[in-house]
């Protein structure tokens, strides 16, 4: 044990233990709280989703499966180009100052529920649909939480005998104003050409996104990120994005009113194989995401294979003259 | 009754709620990155620290369900990241690609030269550097480390006698190399008498 002492004694003379500094815990106390966000988002949700979160990153991507969609036709990166196109000829609308950026986002997602005390979780959809006004970090939204599904009557009628749709607030809708969109990307930074995006992005994969996932699964999720509405990223913008999409490893399908649809199926490492689709119009926004848990490690009672745990489907982003105001063209 | 959750109990918590992980990177985030700094220098040690607790907590389900302290596991976690960060490195340097100004890596032989300590400590560090990986491995993590000869092993998710034996021929290999290099009284104060019994 006396030579074990002298080299632990040596050591710590070589290589003595550092300070830790806080801005190292900080930084790593962030990435960890993304993981917990990643892993609240498609499984198990509290009752009042935080918007910020709940539509700044939505979980994400690799390996091509094959979705085919009756009426479509199923084709490769061309589809994505052809938006890509169409979107760099389009012109950037003026944001006037003193105006709001409005988006619609109807969402459903896996919420789980302890209806019972010391019984498992129960699981089950809820929906709800957010309207949203943004002016720089300012953002005010109107939450109408439409319905709750579920997957076994027992569950449900456990449900609301709990009373638990009150505190889902079912039916309900709530309005909010976030002054910080913490979530909120600075969109003026991103550049509209793609190689410069690329470059970017590479830069922004490097330090910000969990490195669990693999890298083409990490840039789908921050050109997910970029495309949310909210930002109403400009034309170029958009393009590059569908661009670097389109350059990834993943199944595209054209659908039969011109959007297309990309397909990937990726493992996420202690939580399940997931398959996400996402749609962009014609017009190169990001219209649908929806996450498929294939198979969830460990399963959740009652959820069968192939859930869509998480869904979006937004409009496209008008610019409005206040916050409640809804375009004219609704 | 505690005031905070045991290892085991945040991290079977955080199975249903994510944050309940919160208490296991408190109790251990200091340690990790201490241990990755002095491996693979303050850069890359602080970003495979941070690495270490979110592949700890997207991995919670494979953590043993009747132990309690996370230790083992973390630092198993973080030595396989720092055995892949020396992979790294060693690749580059093969390549002639070795970065201006990179970490301190004192385990690594291509930075030796970065190390502002005397010609006992170079003999040192060479030593060690030139074990065999395994038994690098097992030194390093027990010297560094508080761990127990029974934790290195469930760390390393080897046989205790394994450790045990790694490390007494890592200790005779250091000895022999200070021997041969002109220092026998340090490869004296490396010597044991009788073998390690502990764990």
């Amino acid at each position: 044990m006396r030579g074990e002492t002298r080299l632990r004694e040596l050591l710590t003379e070589i290589a003595p233990p550092p300070e830790v500094p806080e801005a190292q815990i900080d930084a790593a106390r962030i990435a960890l709280h993304a993981a917990y966000r990643d892993v609240a988002r498609p499984v198990t949700h509290r009752r009042r989703w935080s918007l910020a979160g709940a539509t700044a990153a939505i979980v994400v991507v690799v390996v091509a499966v094959a979705v085919i969609v009756p009426g479509s036709t199923p084709s490769v990166n061309a589809s994505l180009a052809k938006i890509a196109r169409a979107t760099r000829a389009l012109e950037a609308a003026d944001l006037p100052a003193g105006h709001f950026v409005y988006s619609r986002l109807d969402r459903t997602v896996l919420n789980g529920r302890q209806i019972e005390a010391g019984a498992p979780e129960s699981q089950y959809l809820l929906s709800e649909t957010v309207d949203r006004w943004v002016q720089g970090a300012v953002e005010e939204t109107t939450t109408t939480v439409r319905s709750a599904t579920f997957f076994d009557p027992d569950v449900e009628a456990a449900y609301y005998a709990a009373g638990l749709d009150i505190e889902d607030g079912v039916g309900e809708t709530t309005t909010r104003r976030v002054s910080d969109i913490a979530s909120v990307k600075d969109i003026t930074k991103w550049s509209g050409d793609t190689s410069t995006l690329r470059r970017q992005i590479d830069t922004e994969l490097a330090t910000a996104i969990d490195p669990v996932l693999d890298e083409d699964i990490r840039t789908l999720r921050l050109v997910q990120e970029l495309m949310d509405p909210r930002l109403n990223a400009p034309p170029a913008l958009r393009a590059a994005l569908i661009e670097i999409v389109g350059g990834l490893d993943v199944e595209t399908t054209e659908l039969a009113d011109g959007s297309v649809q990309v397909a990937v199926e990726y493992e996420h490492p202690g939580i399940g194989s997931f398959l996400q689709e996402l749609e962009f119009d014609s017009a190169g926004y990001l219209r649908v995401s929806r996450l498929i848990a294939i198979e969830l490690e460990p399963a959740l009672p009652g959820v069968p294979r192939r859930t869509v745990v998480d869904e979006a489907v937004w409009s496209r982003p008008s610019v409005v003259g206040a916050a409640g105001d809804l375009p004219k063209n609704r | 009754m505690q005031d905070t959750p045991s290892d085991g109990e945040a991290i079977r918590a955080s199975l249903q709620r994510p944050e309940a992980f919160e208490p296991v990177f408190d109790r251990h985030y200091a340690a990790i990155y201490k241990y990755l700094v002095r491996r693979v220098g303050p850069d890359a040690g602080g970003d495979l620290a941070s690495e270490v607790f979110t592949i700890a907590f997207a991995r919670r389900h494979d953590f043993q369900p009747d132990a309690d302290d996370a230790r083992p596991w973390l630092y198993g976690i973080a030595s396989n990241l720092a055995r892949r960060q020396a992979r790294t490195w060693r690749r580059r340097n093969r390549a002639g690609q070795r970065a201006a100004g990179g970490p301190a890596v004192w385990l690594d032989p291509a930075a030796e030269d970065r190390i502002h300590a005397g010609r006992v400590r170079h003999v040192l560090i060479r030593a060690i550097s030139e074990l065999r990986p395994n038994e690098r491995e097992t030194l390093v993590l027990h010297a560094l480390t508080d761990l127990s000869y029974r934790e290195v092993a469930a760390a390393l998710e080897i046989p205790i006698g394994t450790v045990r034996s790694r490390l007494a021929r890592a200790r005779r290999q250091v000895r022999r190399s200070l021997m041969e290099a002109g220092h026998p009284e340090l490869a004296e104060e490396l010597a044991d008498e009788g073998d390690d019994d502990e764990g």
